[in-house]
């Protein structure tokens, strides 16, 4: 079992195989060896951590990606889609999503940054700027002149 | 009020929530809202919770996740991101991979897996390759001499030649793909009667000539060999690599085929060249060539035969056809004639019958015509340009072109998903008036001289073909000088606005024959499109020696021959004439990267984009 301590110091006792799908926790425990010592995650609250882990502790018994597999995701990454169980997983608020994002990006759990990131431009596809703004509480610092010209180049692009 | 405003504008989401609700609540004067407002935005408490819930506007987000959700989105939403605020703006604008899912999108490619190149390297050979399609200003020029005789085409950089026992494939030079030339040669065992090819699926297909008959056999069939194009031996994933079909009743007579691929099916479309009354019937069948299931069966007597089919998609296909005289809407005038585009619904392969007719999805009316115009020919051409590396196009934005032949030649080009999404939106069977769809999303243009094979094609979104200057008689080996392409991708005729040569004049009420580049029949005989005269419509600019325009304004076919109405159609698309520096040509095909050119002393010019 592994001891992970957040930065609001709260304990997780859990399976290595769980919290080794943490890329940044399973090297640290390769290099401390058999160890007790509780691991500190500074960057992750508690709430964000328990959620985090209900992700790794339901794909613990897949195979971690390999090299080639990310090497060759680049290309292949636009094409798959968000298993099912995942969608489910992630429909959190706003603020979760982006807190789970920032988390899977520092314990280095790339599928789970994948998800993020996907559900991510899935609430931005389709959405005209404005839209976009809103959503995200984005304030538009284009002057309307700015704004005008940057909608008079991509015009073509738009639905005639 | 206001206060409660500009307290939601600059802070974060968590912050403009509860802004949100104070705006709802301040009517009834909670006293903790009140507190809340006296938050200042640069007060150390907000800060940190503009931290905690890190909008990813926010410079507080790292940039490279904004990037990676970036890299996630469709090429149109990418575009929009530009305007939501300067922070996006200098993230898509700096970053080279956003900038080639652009770039990818707007030419209607899509990126494939490809270990040899670089995202910038990708980008770098896009732009060139763009760059080269929109003012026609190919690397090079080679010359070629072609085989003696037989059947020659070009799919995606694979020149083949056939000949009644050999096939002879060339796999042109080429950067976008980073390959070299190679040429393979194949015997067959037996007779060719015709053949086509899919170098993305390593596909052969090989018409059999059909058998003479025999005591033993009184009903030989057509035979089709499915084989690689690397090996010419049996397709591996075909399940059978030969299939049979047999028309019945057997008539020792000629059959004109054409063969298309889209995907996993094949359809060849036997017509019979019999004479009216006489003729056995023609026969539309279409394989899922891996499994060999017959995915339609079409038969036509020789009444109301079409003079092409052309897939939509590997479970659709269009028909170009007339309504027959008893359920057409004009049928108190027998006067009129009424085209109509059929487009049907194939079987998939769990369910089918033994007889699997298509479904008639939707039937599309194209305007009444003079039932005294003579159609020498009424068919359609489409080229799926399926995906193929780096620079695959995107199947199914392709182009119909219909082409007309007396007393003018017109041809009606439309995307093939135009069509595909009435075939999918309507409940079936049913009939959409010209005047619901053709006005805005097909356009009529002036044709080429011929609608023959060769003389004009289609690949993706261009057509193409041969043009000639008004006096010019068939010199040497071919008529033609001058090279007319027709760009339908939205976002090359986006760019063509952009850069000025849109039509800006206001009367586009032009008649038959206006289109001054276009070739049509006079009295006199051929006017084969003017090269020299001036444009009727958009302004004609001139990159490269080539002459470019872009028609995004509605044109007219004033009521007259072949119309019984004025023919309205306005889908925008870019013109692109140039003329060649090599002695005059015949006959033309394209792909994605090159344009062919063919005298007939078999004298070949490849222009490579």
């Amino acid at each position: 079992m592994v001891n992970l301590v957040t930065s609001d110091n709260e304990s997780f006792t859990v399976e290595k195989a769980v919290a080794s799908r943490s890329v940044l926790i399973k090297n640290m425990l390769e290099d401390v060896g058999e160890s007790d010592q509780p691991i500190p995650l500074p960057n992750v609250t508690a709430s964000v951590l328990k959620k985090v882990l209900e992700y790794c502790d339901h794909h613990k018994n897949e195979p971690m990606p390999t090299s080639e597999d990310l090497a060759a995701e680049d290309t292949r990454k636009r094409t798959t889609d968000i298993g099912e169980w995942d969608q489910k997983f992630i429909q959190v608020d706003q603020e979760m999503l982006f807190e789970i994002i920032l988390a899977a990006n520092y314990l280095d759990i790339k599928p789970l940054l994948d998800v993020g990131c996907k559900t991510v431009a899935n609430m931005i596809k389709g959405k005209t700027p404005e839209e976009i703004r809103k959503l995200f509480n984005i304030v538009n610092d284009f002057t309307p002149e700015e704004e005008a010209q940057i909608k008079k180049e991509n015009e073509w692009a738009e639905d005639r | 009020m206001t206060t409660i405003a500009r307290l939601g504008y600059y802070t974060n989401f968590r912050l403009s929530k509860i802004a949100e609700a104070l705006y709802i609540n301040s009517a009834v004067n909670q006293p903790q809202a009140c507190t809340t407002l006296t938050f200042h935005p640069n007060s150390p408490k907000v800060k940190e919770l503009s931290r905690m819930s890190a909008p990813f506007a926010d410079s507080s987000f790292p940039i490279e996740l904004t990037l990676q959700i970036m890299e996630e989105l469709p090429f149109i939403s990418i575009i929009r991101c530009l305007s939501v605020c300067k922070l996006f703006q200098s993230l898509i604008q700096s970053s080279t991979t956003l900038q080639y899912i652009i770039a990818l999108g707007a030419e209607g490619y899509v990126d494939c897996p490809s270990g040899y190149l670089t995202v910038p390297e990708r980008l770098a050979l896009l732009e060139r390759h763009k760059n080269a399609w929109h003012s026609l200003s190919w690397s090079h020029t080679k010359k070629f001499q072609m085989p003696e005789s037989g059947r020659y085409e070009l799919h995606h950089g694979v020149f083949a030649h056939g000949a009644t026992h050999g096939i002879t494939l060339i796999t042109l030079p080429s950067r976008v793909r980073q390959t070299d030339g190679m040429t393979l040669q194949h015997s067959f065992e037996f007779p060719l009667e015709d053949f086509t090819i899919c170098p993305s699926q390593d596909l052969l297909v090989l018409v059999e000539a059909r058998a003479p008959r025999s005591t033993i056999n009184p009903s030989p069939p057509f035979r089709i060999h499915l084989r690689t194009l690397s090996t010419n031996l049996p397709h591996p994933l075909a399940r059978n690599a030969m299939l049979e079909q047999t028309i019945t009743p057997y008539v020792d007579i000629d059959y004109t085929l054409r063969l298309q691929i889209m995907d996993h099916a094949i359809g060849v479309f036997f017509k019979a060249n019999g004479a009216p009354g006489t003729s056995p019937p023609s026969l539309l069948a279409v394989w899922q060539w891996t499994t060999g299931f017959i995915k339609t069966m079409m038969s036509f007597t020789d009444f109301n035969v079409p003079d092409a089919f052309s897939f939509l998609s590997a479970d659709v296909f269009v028909l170009p056809r007339f309504l027959p005289y008893s359920i057409s809407p004009g049928k108190d005038d027998p006067a009129s004639l009424h085209p109509v585009l059929e487009v049907y619904s194939m079987h998939s392969d769990d369910n089918h019958p033994i007889y699997p007719h298509p479904i008639r999805d939707v039937t599309l009316l194209l305007p009444s015509m003079i039932n005294q115009t003579r159609f020498e020919e009424f068919k359609c051409l489409s080229d799926p340009a399926p995906t193929w590396l780096p620079l695959p196009s995107l199947g199914g934005a392709s182009i119909i072109a219909h082409g007309y032949h007396a007393p003018v030649r017109l041809v009606l080009f439309t995307h093939a998903a135009t069509l595909l999404s009435y075939a999918e939106s309507l409940p079936f069977p049913s009939t959409v008036p010209w005047e619901d769809w053709g006005p805005l999303k097909s356009r009529w243009t002036k044709g080429p001289l011929s609608f023959s094979l060769y003389e004009c094609c289609v690949f993706g979104n261009r057509f193409v073909h041969g043009m000639a200057k008004r006096n010019d008689a068939f010199v040497g080996w071919g008529r033609y000088r001058s090279l007319r392409v027709l760009d339908f991708n939205r976002y090359a005729v986006g760019r063509g606005v952009s850069a000025g040569e849109a039509d800006e004049d206001e009367d586009h009420g032009v008649g038959v024959g206006a289109e001054d580049n276009d070739l049509f029949r006079t009295e006199s005989g051929y006017s084969d499109g003017d090269e020299s005269g001036d444009a009727g419509q958009g302004i004609t600019r001139r990159v490269h020696n080539a002459k470019c325009r872009t028609i995004t304004k509605e044109s007219v076919i004033r009521k007259g021959a072949p119309f019984l109405v004025d023919a309205h159609s306005s889908l925008p698309y870019r013109e692109i004439t140039k003329r060649v520096s090599h002695p005059p040509f015949s006959s033309v095909t394209v792909d994605d990267e090159r344009i062919i050119c063919y005298a007939s002393n078999m004298h070949a010019w490849i222009h490579t984009m």
